[in-house]
Formats: structure tokens, sequence, C-alpha cells
């Protein structure tokens, strides 16, 4: 048995204190050099992922797809497309509002940037001991989750209100609507793959699939998750809010150049993070197939768990290739008519079967991996109570982390504020309207003018 | 030219029908008379079973050589299979009863046969013009329309600033007029 | 099946005290899905339309005024134009009143000829529309498959008469020119394979539930509301009026071939769809059979270059793609038209929007608006 199991970081981290840096700047050192190899990746995967999208839809549209740009394989197409797009004006529209119109493209992208953090990508097996290729094992990972596709609707909002535009701000409104309604199926599918796992961090929720893959036990719980997975990407057949035959191109119709393209890179970071996510819940995340064993090389697991994200990044594209888009009211219709209750039945069945030992739902119970040396990172650091005693024995990079968030927490405060402001006491009226008050007080006074 | 399944001789049904001035002609199914008879018509084409004209196909106008306006109306049976062309003589006032109580495809027509010829369809409920601006003041069907470079801006539907640039335009053509010297 | 949302159901949900209001929405002239410059103005509670006015006249061209001044022959290829894409059904269109006021004897080549072409139109006419009415609903990638087989009668169209797009092939007397038998080969071929590409188009669209849901019970015309409003062609069709020019007032030789005439039952979007599918089958097998009797001979008879009709005034109609194309002609005996009017069947088909639309959901006005099919440009002559 494996008592030892940290994230490849935390040992990365003890080779850099071997060498004789200090605790502190080691961690920092580490963190740092951690977010940024996941967010290069990041940008890497998403050109692979546009020209694949791309490629693959030409192919079932009975055209070619991209093919000049390096070669007949068009590989240099989205870094051909992203330049274009660096080098574009930045058009702000004068009816925007513009620090919401500014802010809203980062607000986007930021927290699809951040749920990288807890995926684990891999394990690899050193001295005996479970290193796990995740920047911060997180033993709350699925709230974060949850939470950061949330904070990316306050984006959606910020963009479609910021624009000045009815098409952006209805679009807007849909994604509001929309997101909040599939939301719902959304936690309560994770709900059962949380009790059936006994945890909410994705490292415990992979080991829990040792012997088998939570699809199996969880079929229903798969398929409200995948159908509300689609949803929460806004991707066909749920694309209502970009959907160009009715609102043009919907929250982000207004935004041209490198702010656009943010929307589009978190737009397809969001995907594959949506087909990892579903690798992870419920197709065994890095584990190969069963019959092949655990798989020990590092390069395996990293392997499989790609492979099954882009099964499943397939499987969005092939939506979007073959089907028609849902009408407004019967896309809620579904999630509150079908999906919700669905759920909802899922979750008690599994509770059910967890609490009289139901072998379908325990049979394969395996001792939970001692967790001994997690929860001292940046993010993990917050596990306990934040009062003024316990800041007091805060190391530096613990210290730096929660005036970090506190700040990040004024910024959305001061931004939400300014929302409410604008909406609620600063009403502007639109062009036309301030035009129509101008006619009429000009009528007003030449009417005077002429008494 | 189309074949008429069932086309019928409607001379006998008309005389006992029809108590006004009429033409008709069993060859080419026209009949012709005054608009001012027409709701008459209308009647006995939509409420009579021997004729059962539901289907209002076509409505639209004409400009003859010596001035008068003629309205055409084309109806076919579903039903019975049979068609008829009705053709009426505008009088001078252009005021015709509108078709529309009966057939709702008219609505559109005689929008049209409006804008085009400026003929008025009383009992109409929307009688606007339906492919021009309403500021437009000609008819442009009429033959007495030539097709010619419009002079007047605000015939064309030109905005205020136009219409003062056209003006200005004119004032100064006035004052010193464009002669050959 | 479908929740059907009529007007009667949301109003009952609706307490009395709950303080409306209508609004009033603007769609167009500028917007991706109304098929050119087409503005609708829709006063909807909450999201139920309760009326809907089309504001057209944006691409009018003055089209009959100018046919006024011109000879017989330049008018073929000025109504071309009109409806850019059904040529085939406006140069017939044309000729056919022309020739009903001159007396010719056509040749019976020329009509078959004819007839192939202006079934080939029908169907690509039709695919079009399913590309755009796909693409209304979302997807996508019908448009190439449609798109594709339309290639292929266009590129048959180009053999016979060296255009693309508007033909100004079918003229007083016969065609411009004879086909050739490469035309007939590629045109069998074409024959041979359409059916089964028409069953792969409708594979991926057809049987989906997302589709059905949509256009099931939405948008329907009654009957009698249908022959009252005008309407023809597939919306007439599809709300159960068994009423097809070919058939029930034959012109051309359409009266030799077999064929059956598709009817809906409920008068929805989908019955409308449904009726198009079967429409390209039928066109298929009326080209098929005009090809295998094909006869030897002439392919146009002696006419003047600038021919002369009779005095006098007609009215011909033919069963377009868009429904019924009547041509209202009159002639005083000279080279040159009196009066020339035109019925376009998109014309009187999207008066008939309004009673469509009431008491949908306005999400389901593009999806409504894209199942008359429309070409804004024979809306507007």
């Amino acid at each position: 048995m494996i008592i030892d199991s940290a994230t490849i970081w935390e040992a990365c981290r003890d080779l850099l204190m071997a060498w004789g840096l200090g605790y502190s700047a080691a961690q920092v050192i580490i963190l740092l050099l951690a977010f940024l190899v996941v967010a290069v990746f990041a940008i890497i995967l998403v050109l692979a992922l546009v020209l694949l999208e791309r490629r693959l839809i030409g192919w079932i549209q009975l055209r070619p797809g991209p093919n000049r740009v390096g070669g007949r394989t068009g590989w240099l197409q989205t870094v051909a497309d992203a330049l274009k797009l660096l080098y574009k004006e930045d058009i702000v529209p004068l009816n925007a509002d513009r620090p919401t119109y500014f802010a809203a493209p980062y607000a986007v992208f930021m927290p699809v940037l951040l749920m990288l953090v807890v995926l684990p990508f891999g394990v690899a097996i050193i001295n005996g001991s479970y290193r796990y290729f995740v920047v911060s094992d997180l033993n709350i990972a699925v709230l974060y989750i949850l939470a950061m596709g949330s904070v990316e609707l306050i984006g959606v909002i910020m963009a479609g209100w910021g624009s000045g535009n009815k098409y952006a701000l209805i679009g807007a409104m849909r994604a509001v609507a929309q997101l909040i309604s599939y939301e719902v199926p959304l936690v309560l599918a994770l709900v059962s793959v949380v009790l059936f796992a006994g945890s909410m961090s994705l490292v415990d929720i992979v080991h829990r699939q040792s012997s088998t893959w939570a699809i199996f036990p969880l079929f229903p719980a798969f398929v409200i998750f995948f159908i509300t997975g689609v949803a929460e990407t806004n991707r066909c057949p749920f694309d209502l809010l970009e959907a160009e035959s009715e609102v043009v191109a919907g929250f982000h119709t207004e935004y041209s150049g490198m702010r656009f393209a943010l929307f589009f890179l978190a737009e397809y970071l969001a995907v594959w993070v949506m087909a990892a996510l579903i690798v992870v819940f419920f197709f065994g995340g890095w584990k190969g197939p069963m019959f092949l064993g655990e798989g020990g090389l590092w390069f395996t697991s990293f392997f499989w768990f790609m492979a099954k994200s882009f099964f499943f990044v397939w499987c969005f594209i092939w939506f979007r290739g073959t089907f028609p888009r849902i009408r407004v009211d019967q896309l809620m219709v579904f999630s509150w008519k079908v999906l919700l209750p669905l759920a909802v039945v899922q979750v008690m069945i599994v509770g059910w079967g967890i609490t009289y030992r139901n072998p379908w739902f325990s049979a394969n119970v395996i001792p939970r991996v001692t967790v001994v040396e997690a929860h001292s990172g940046m993010v993990g650091g917050f596990d306990y109570m934040t009062t003024p005693e316990t800041l007091r024995h805060l190391t530096t990079p613990e210290l730096v982390a929660f005036g970090w968030s506190v700040l990040g927490a004024i910024v959305v405060i001061v931004l939400l504020g300014a929302m409410l402001y604008r909406t609620i006491l600063g009403f502007r009226p639109s062009r036309e309207f301030q035009r129509e008050i101008e006619l009429k007080n000009m009528r007003l006074e030449d009417a005077k003018g002429s008494e | 030219m189309n074949q008429v399944l069932d086309q019928k001789d409607f001379s006998e049904l008309f005389s006992e029908s029809l108590k006004f001035e009429y033409e008709y002609d069993p060859a080419t199914q026209i009949l012709r008379l005054d608009a001012a008879h027409l709701p008459e018509l209308f009647a006995l084409l939509a409420n009579d079973e021997r004729l059962a004209m539901g289907y209002l196909r076509d409505l639209t106008a004409k400009e003859q050589p010596e001035g008068e306006f003629h309205v055409v109306y084309n109806w076919a049976s579903i039903e019975h299979h049979h068609t008829l062309m009705a053709v009426a003589k505008v009088p001078g006032s252009l005021d015709v009863p509108s078709a529309t109580q009966y057939w709702e495809s008219a609505n559109w027509m005689e929008r049209e046969a409006w804008d085009m010829f400026g003929i008025r369809f009383a009992g109409h409920p929307d009688l606007r013009r339906i492919y021009l601006e309403e500021t437009v003041s000609f008819f442009p069907l009429r033959k007495s329309f030539k097709v010619s470079p419009v002079q007047n801006v605000r015939d064309l539907g030109g905005s205020e600033r136009e219409i003062a640039k056209a003006k200005a335009k004119a004032a100064k053509e006035a004052k010193e007029p464009a002669g050959d010297r | 099946m479908a929740h059907r949302y009529t007007q009667p159901d949301l109003m009952e949900l609706r307490s009395d005290d709950l303080e409306t209001q209508e609004l009033t929405l603007n769609v167009g002239p500028q917007h991706p899905s109304t098929h050119g410059v087409l503005r609708l103005v829709a006063v909807t509670d909450g999201e139920i339309i309760k009326s809907l006015e089309p504001h057209i006249g944006f691409l009018h061209r003055g089209m009959e005024k100018n046919s006024e001044g011109r000879e017989y022959r330049q008018l073929i290829p000025l109504w071309d134009r009109n409806d850019y894409l059904a040529s085939m059904h406006m140069d017939y269109m044309t000729t056919s009143a022309v020739e009903a006021l001159m007396d010719l004897e056509v040749p019976r080549r020329a009509e078959y000829i004819r007839v192939i072409m202006l079934e080939l139109q029908r169907i690509a006419s039709h695919l079009f529309w399913f590309a755009s009415f796909a693409l209304d609903s979302g997807a996508v990638t019908p448009l190439f498959y449609a798109l594709k087989e339309r290639e292929k009668i266009i590129d048959l169209f180009e053999m016979a008469s060296g255009a693309r797009l508007l033909y100004n092939y079918i003229r007083p007397g016969g065609v411009r020119a004879d086909i050739t038998p490469a035309f007939m080969e590629k045109l069998s071929k074409f024959i041979r394979e359409f059916p089964r590409y028409l069953d792969e188009c409708e594979q991926l669209y057809t049987g989906n539930a997302i589709f059905i849901n949509r256009a099931r019970d939405v948008g329907v015309l009654t009957r009698e509301a249908a022959i009252n409003l005008g309407v023809s062609g597939p919306v007439l069709r599809g709300s159960g009026v068994a009423w097809d020019l070919r058939k029930d007032e034959p012109y051309s030789i359409y009266p030799e071939f077999k064929f059956d005439i598709p009817v809906g039952e409920r008068g929805d979007v989908l019955d409308r769809y449904e009726v198009r599918f079967y429409e390209m089958r039928m066109a298929t097998e009326i080209v098929r059979q005009a090809m295998e009797g094909l006869p030897e001979g002439d392919y146009v008879a002696k006419v003047p270059p600038s021919p002369k009709t009779k005095a006098g005034e007609v009215y011909v109609r033919q069963e377009a793609a868009r429904g019924e194309l009547g041509c209202y002609l009159v002639s005083d005996g000279g080279r040159k038209p009196w009066r020339f009017h035109v019925r376009p069947a998109s014309y009187l088909n999207l008066g008939a929007l309004d009673t469509m639309c009431r008491g949908y959901l306005f999400a389901d006005l593009i999806i409504i608006l894209g199942s008359i099919d429309i070409v804004l440009g024979d809306v507007d002559k």
C-alpha cells in the first residue's frame, strides 16, 4: 500500500529544498512554475483544439477546412488567426459601458484557466509513492470547479451589458437563464459522484474508480452530466446565446480583435475542461482500460487522460456538426422537467445504495489514499478558518495568498457594485432616446421662438 | 397557356343573378363590369355554391390608352376547378370597393394597386403604400409617370438635410441660370 | 409530442393582477436570417407574438414599369433577376405569357426540354431552401450537403445555357440551345444518384428529435385560412389542399407525365418541410420520364427576332418552386407589352406570415419564416 502521496510539484519543491532553498522560496518558485506550465499548456491546447474542430467540422461538412497555412494540414492556421486578431483594431462601441466592457473578456477567461489548477492530468510513482500531475490537490475541488463555472457567468453578463447592444444583452440574458437552470442538474449529478467516491478531491475520485469506472454504477448521472456539460459550455445544440439566426453572435457581438480572441479561447478551453471533467468523474481519469491494469508509467497515465478527454471533445464537435438548435423554452423545459427529476432520483438511489451497502455501489471500496502532506500549498492553505490568531501563524507564502485572495474579493465586489450602480442609479438612456429628447427640446424652443 | 379542367359557361348563372350591365365572354372567361357593381359580384362569387370562388389568386390594375383605369381580378375555384377573370372599370373618383372582407389575399394586392396606380379601395382595413415610402407623391405605373430622373428629393423620401440641400441648389440655379455662354 | 404553446394556454397561467405590457420588437431589415432585406415588426405579449407586420419594398426595382418600355425578348433576362433562385421558372413565365398571345406551335422536343429544366430548377430551388431552412434552425451541415447536389444541377444548366444562375434559356418558340448527348449522360447519372443523396440529407436532419420538436405544430395554417389568404405552392399543399397547377390547371406537356401531389395534414412547419422533400422526389421522377420520352426534332420554332403579339389580355400561371407564378399580360398588338404584371408566389405567401405566427413564440418566428421559402427579390419585384 502506498501511503505517501502528493502532487508532482510538491516533490519538485522537496527537491529544491534539498538543494538548499528555503521552504517559502521553493514553494513560491514551484507554484509559479506550475501555473505557468498549466497556462502555456492551456494555450497550446486551445490552438490545437480550434484547428481540430475546424478540420473535423470540415470533414463532416464535405469540405477541406483550413488547408493553406502550414501545408495541407493547415496546422499553423490558428496561430495565424491569433496573430491577425492581435493586429486588429480594438473597436469600442460608443454606447459601451467602458470598464465593464474592458473587464469582461478577462472575467470570462480567467475562471476557465483557474479550473485547470485542480485537474489531475496523470500520476507517476516515484520511490514508491504517488506523485500527481496536479497543481493543487484541493479537498473541495468539486466545489471549486462549480464556483469557477459560476464566476464565468459574471463575465458573460458583463460582456452583454457592457456592449450596449440589444443582441448582446439578449444573448447574455439567455446565457444566464440557461447556465443557471443547467447548473442545478449538473450539481445534482456531481452529488451522486461525490457520494459514490466519498470525497470532493478529484484525485480521490479518480482513485475510487480503480476497479470500476463510475459510469457503470452511475450511468444516469453520466448522461445528465454530459448533457448539462454541453449546455454549460454553450455548445450546439444548446448554443442559443450565440444563435446567429436569432441574436447575431450573442454576448460577444460587439467585440473585436484580441478581446474577441479571449472569448474564443475561453470557450474552447471550457470545452476541453468539461471533457476532462467527464473523464475524471466517470471514466477513471488517468487510468487506462481496466484490463491493462493500473499502468505505472507517468506518460501512459497522461496519454490515457488526454485520449479520453479528446474523445469527448470529438463528441462535442460531432454534435455541432449534426444537430440543429433547440428552442429557448424547450431548453428550459428539458432542464427543469426532465434532467432535474432524473438527477434527484439518481441521488436518492446512490444514497440508498451507500446507506445499505449495496454491492453495486460499495463492492469496490478501497481504503482511501492517505494524504500525508497536502493542503499546505497556496490554495490549499485555506481549509481552516482564517482568524486573527491563525493569521499570525501563517507562513509568508500563505500570507501572500491570503492577501491576494482578499484583493481579488475586493475587485469582484467593486466590479459588482459598479454594475449595480450602472443598472439602478446611473441609468443612461440610449443614444436614440437622447436624440429624441434633444429634438423635442428643439421643437419646444422653436415654438417659444415663434411666439 | 393553361387549360382549365372543368370550365363552365356561366352565362345563365350570371344573367339570373347579376342585376346590372355586364359583358361576359365564355370563351375567355372574362367578365367586364363597372366597379360600382363589384360588391354584388363579390357576394355572388363567394357565396354561390355553383361558383365557390374561394381563391382570389391575383388582383391588379391597368390603365387604358384613353386614361381610364381597370381593376383586374382573377379567381379560381379549388373545389370545382373553374376560373373567372373580372375586369372592372374604375370611376373617375378612383374609388373601388375592397374585396378584403371576402378574400384576405386581396389585402396586400389592393395595397399594391394603390401604391402603383393610386386606386383607392373603400373598406380596406389598412390602405398604405406597400413598396414605396409613404412620402412619395407619384404613382409609378400610371402612363403619365415617365421613367426619368426624379427632380424632387422629397419624392424619394429624402431626409430634411437633403431636401434643404436640393432647395439651396435650386435657388442657386434660379439666381444664375446655367445657360451656355 | 411537443408541448403546444398557444396563446390561451399561457394566458391562463398569468394572474390578472400582474401588469403586463405589449412589446413591439423589430427584426431587420439587416438581420442574418430574414433572407434578404425584410423588416418584421412584431407586437409581442411576453414571448408570444400577438401580431406581426412584414415591411417590404426595400428591394423594389420597378420591374413592371421597366417591362413596359421593353421588347418581349428583353423581358426574359429582365425577369430572370426577379427570383434569382428559380430563374428557369421566371423564363418560362415570360415566355408562356408571350406565347399565349402569339399562336405559336412549340416543337415537342422543346416542350420536353422545358419540362426537364423546370423540374431540375424546382429541385435546385428546394435544395437551396433546405440549406437555408436548416441554417435558420441552427444546423450548418445540411447546407453543404444540399448545395453539393444543387451544384450538380447548376453544372447541368451551365452545359445547356452557358449560365449558372440567370439562364435566359427558355424563349418564345422553344429554348435557346439544344441539349447535347453529353448533357443527357450527365443528367441520367444525376437522376440515378440523386434519390440516394436526398435520403442522405433526410437522414442527417429529418428524424432529429430537436428539429421535430421545433417544427411540429408550429406555424399552423389551416386549410380555409390558406385558401382565403391566397397562398400557393408547398405552403398551400402543406395545409392540406391538393392544388398543384401542373395537375389542376395543366400547362405545357405536364398531363403526359405520371406523378403524385404531396399533401400535408396539419399545415405546420414540418408538413411544409415534408411536402418539399416529396416534391423533389417527384420532380426527379418527372425528369426521368421526360428523358425517356424525349423526341427528336427541332428545339425552337421559327420566331421573328422581335416578335409581335396580337392585342388582348391573358393571365398565365405555372407551378413554380415557391408556388403559383402568374403573369398578366396586356398587349396592344405591338412589340412591347402595354401592361406586364407578375404575381409572385412569395408575395402572397409572405402575406400569410402574420396568420401563421400569431399565438406562437417569438423564437418560432425564424423557423416559420424559413418554412415559407421567400425570395425577397421575388417579393419586392
